[in-house]
């Protein structure tokens, strides 16, 4: 694999290909860094302007508007203080602080460089752990699939639910819900279509995404528009200080090491991954209480692991089929419009494939190194564009987004819709990411299921027999369970009882 | 999100609704076939195009009936009368609600009145004009005609170059109106 991957370096050095991978980094840090837009909505709008482009050119746009934009909200973190996104957050802490001592500059080279490292990390998780992965997932039967997307889609909900994991676990359902509409593929039966014939082909994916993505964060933003945002003057020296980050090498490690993990997790992604090694860098830090006050491991830390993430996320999207992370589904959605159906078997059909997408990985984090720093100053100006501008334009973006893959107005309509909806949910706590892999897992958890039961004359057996299943089927309790508080006291008790005896008999 | 009272109140309105939903779902996969000939067996439940939306109209009602529990407990049914009724009395006051009212409005408006109706450039272009006048103007620096002319210039131009790059070189041709 690390053959390949040199050669895929290599290979992928053409004229064009460079170029799209500089503006779609641009474009990416553009969209992260500006507050209200995300990687996510880039990644879905460049995939409704990349369909038609061979698979490699599209993929190259992608990955490096996903990787600028994961990257970009740093900018507006530490120059404005107002994060991009929910991952930025944890930088502006920090990063802001030391921009306003007058180290704007050493906050976005340190920033810079730590996402170009969490970056590559995350490449070569990617590199190295999907093989082992894909030898797992050839051993999965239906039963094995139907239970990795249960699990995806409640894990999901757990993670992301702000107020109550169950409000998490209703929206993934309403995700599977709304992918079990259309025409079924087993028995051809139509479900849920009320004599709407636009509904018999399924509900597309891109107006859900678009919708679910787009539509809320424009009423948000424009609803929000009185809130008030300060910024500083200038930048000071931009190179990055490498004695700096040796010295944070561990804590680069560890936060690498977790931006990882969350990122294989099914739907958590990059925002969890960054307050996370942010919490665990404050936690192992000498002066903890430095923290908030313009400390650099504060900037170092979720920056490594959200672009670390972003490997990670790429994992069970190419071996298993199942998104990582909100941008990653929509990575996962663009890859299905190409004809490519990710999985176990895409080592087959397209061997070079992960080692393809660990190449463009690696240039688009040679292309934030490069334009995210030369972009540092020009960014104070990009900043000040007025978010009342921007936001009707990206209404019109989704617009065009939803019509161009299908060329019907239903789609159009199909967007708002589900964007309006999507918005009362998450004013009332319900998250957006489980729904969206609920409707991306619907379709191969419905057949699976069904496929299961068929290859054993409708027994349950192949669900608590396997050993794989055996322990999806663990961890999916597990996960419910762990949400209980009643669940939890009784543990506890269990516990002081086992443990607490022996260390009373050890003492 | 809602502040947490009214957020508890949302709750038990939003979950009732959900389990209803749910039970919809039951009642009507219970309406699609469950006996199946298609691989040669007679009665093979497994396979119906119900089963699934059962499962999941199952776990939508427990769920649901989670979130509805846990809201009564943290006082979602408290004075949800009186405060449905003073929240129904501030809208007038709710500046918030008004410019989210607006921006659903705008891009209903765009949507359902005008792409299919008249040319999608101008469409576009009045949409972009009237959603930045009304959400920049008040904030924005310098003179009147400076400001409505940069709205102008983006209202005729983002349409204007984004729909020349899909149809040149995406052969993605933009909505017609109908007739």
């Amino acid at each position: 694999m690390l053959g390949s991957f040199l050669y895929e370096i290599y290979a992928l050095v053409t004229p064009l290909n460079m170029v799209v991978m500089a503006g779609s980094v641009t474009l990416g840090i553009v969209f992260g860094a500006l507050p209200g837009l995300t990687a996510t909505l880039a990644v879905a709008l460049l995939s409704t302007v990349t369909f038609t482009l061979p698979v490699e050119l599209a993929m190259v746009a992608l990955i490096g508007a996903y990787v600028g934009a994961i990257y970009g909200p740093s900018h507006a973190s530490i120059l404005l203080g107002i994060p991009g996104s929910a991952a930025g957050a944890a930088t502006a802490l920090d990063g802001h602080k030391l921009a306003l001592q007058g180290r704007a500059g050493e906050a976005i080279s340190l920033a810079t460089t730590a996402s170009v490292i969490g970056t590559v990390i995350g490449l070569f998780a990617l590199i190295a752990l999907s093989p082992i992965l894909v030898k797992l997932a050839l051993q999965f039967t239906s039963a094995e699939f139907f239970l990795l997307a249960l699990f995806g889609v409640l894990i999901c909900g757990s993670l992301t639910s702000e107020d109550m994991p169950a409000k998490g676990w209703v929206a993934g359902l309403l995700g599977l819900l709304i992918a079990s509409v259309g025409m079924e593929t087993i028995q051809g039966y139509a479900r849920f279509t009320f004599g709407i014939p636009e509904l018999a082909g399924g509900i597309d994916l891109v107006p859900v995404i678009l919708g679910g993505f787009a539509i809320p964060q424009i009423i948000r933003v424009l609803r929000d528009l009185d809130s008030h945002r300060g910024s500083v003057s200038g930048v000071n020296k931009l190179w990055p200080r490498w004695g700096t980050l040796w010295r944070a090498k561990f804590g680069i490690a560890r936060s690498a090491s977790l931006g990882v993990g969350i990122g294989v997790i099914p739907g958590v992604g990059e925002d969890i991954a960054a307050w996370a090694a942010y919490d665990a860098a404050k936690k192992a830090d000498k002066e903890p209480e430095t923290f908030g006050h313009g400390n650099v491991n504060g900037v170092i830390a979720p920056e490594v692991a959200n672009n670390a993430c972003i490997g990670g996320a790429i994992i069970p999207v190419l071996t298993l089929g199942v998104p990582g992370s909100p941008p990653a589904a929509m990575l996962l959605g663009a890859l299905n419009l190409h004809g490519i159906r990710p999985g176990p078997m895409l080592t087959f059909e397209f061997p070079n494939f992960i080692a393809q997408m660990g190449a463009m990985l690696f240039w688009a984090a040679i292309g934030i190194f490069v334009i995210g720093l030369s972009m540092a100053k020009i960014s104070l100006q990009v900043l000040r564009l007025p978010v009342a501008i921007l936001m009707p334009c990206v209404a019109f973006l989704a617009v065009l987004g939803s019509w161009a893959l299908g060329l019907n107005m239903f789609n159009i309509y199909l967007m708002l819709g589900f964007g309006v909806i999507v918005y009362f949910l998450e004013e009332m706590g319900y998250p957006v990411a489980p729904l969206v892999i609920g409707v991306l897992l619907g379709q191969m958890a419905d057949v699976s299921l069904r496929r299961a039961l068929l290859g054993s004359n409708g027994s349950f057996e192949p669900f608590l027999m396997r050993p794989v299943a055996l322990i999806l089927l663990a961890l999916i309790v597990i996960s419910l369970c762990l949400q209980s508080e009643a669940f939890k006291r009784g543990f506890a008790r269990l516990w002081t009882k086992i443990f607490g005896r022996r260390e009373r008999q050890a003492a | 999100m809602l502040p947490r009272k009214s957020l508890r109140r949302a709750d038990v309105a939003m979950s009732t609704g959900m389990i209803l939903l749910g039970m919809s779902v039951i009642y009507a996969a219970s309406g699609m076939p469950w006996q199946s000939t298609l691989t040669g067996g007679s009665a093979q439940w497994y396979l119906s195009p119900g089963l699934f939306p059962t499962v999941v109209g199952a776990l939508l009602i427990a769920f649901s009936l989670r979130v509805l529990i846990i809201a009564i407990k943290e006082g979602g049914t408290e004075e949800l009368v009186p405060a449905t009724i003073a929240w129904l009395r501030g809208i007038g006051g709710n500046h918030r609600l008004h410019r989210a009212a607006l921006a659903v409005g705008l891009m209903a408006a765009y949507i359902f009145l005008g792409i299919g109706r008249v040319p999608f450039l101008a469409a576009s272009g009045i949409f972009l004009f009237v959603a930045i006048a009304l959400f920049w103007w008040r904030d924005a620096e310098g003179g009147l005609l400076r400001t409505a002319l940069i709205t102008a210039a983006i209202a005729i131009g983002v349409p204007l170059l984004l729909s020349t790059l899909f149809t040149t070189f995406l052969y993605v041709p933009m909505p017609q109106p109908a007739g």
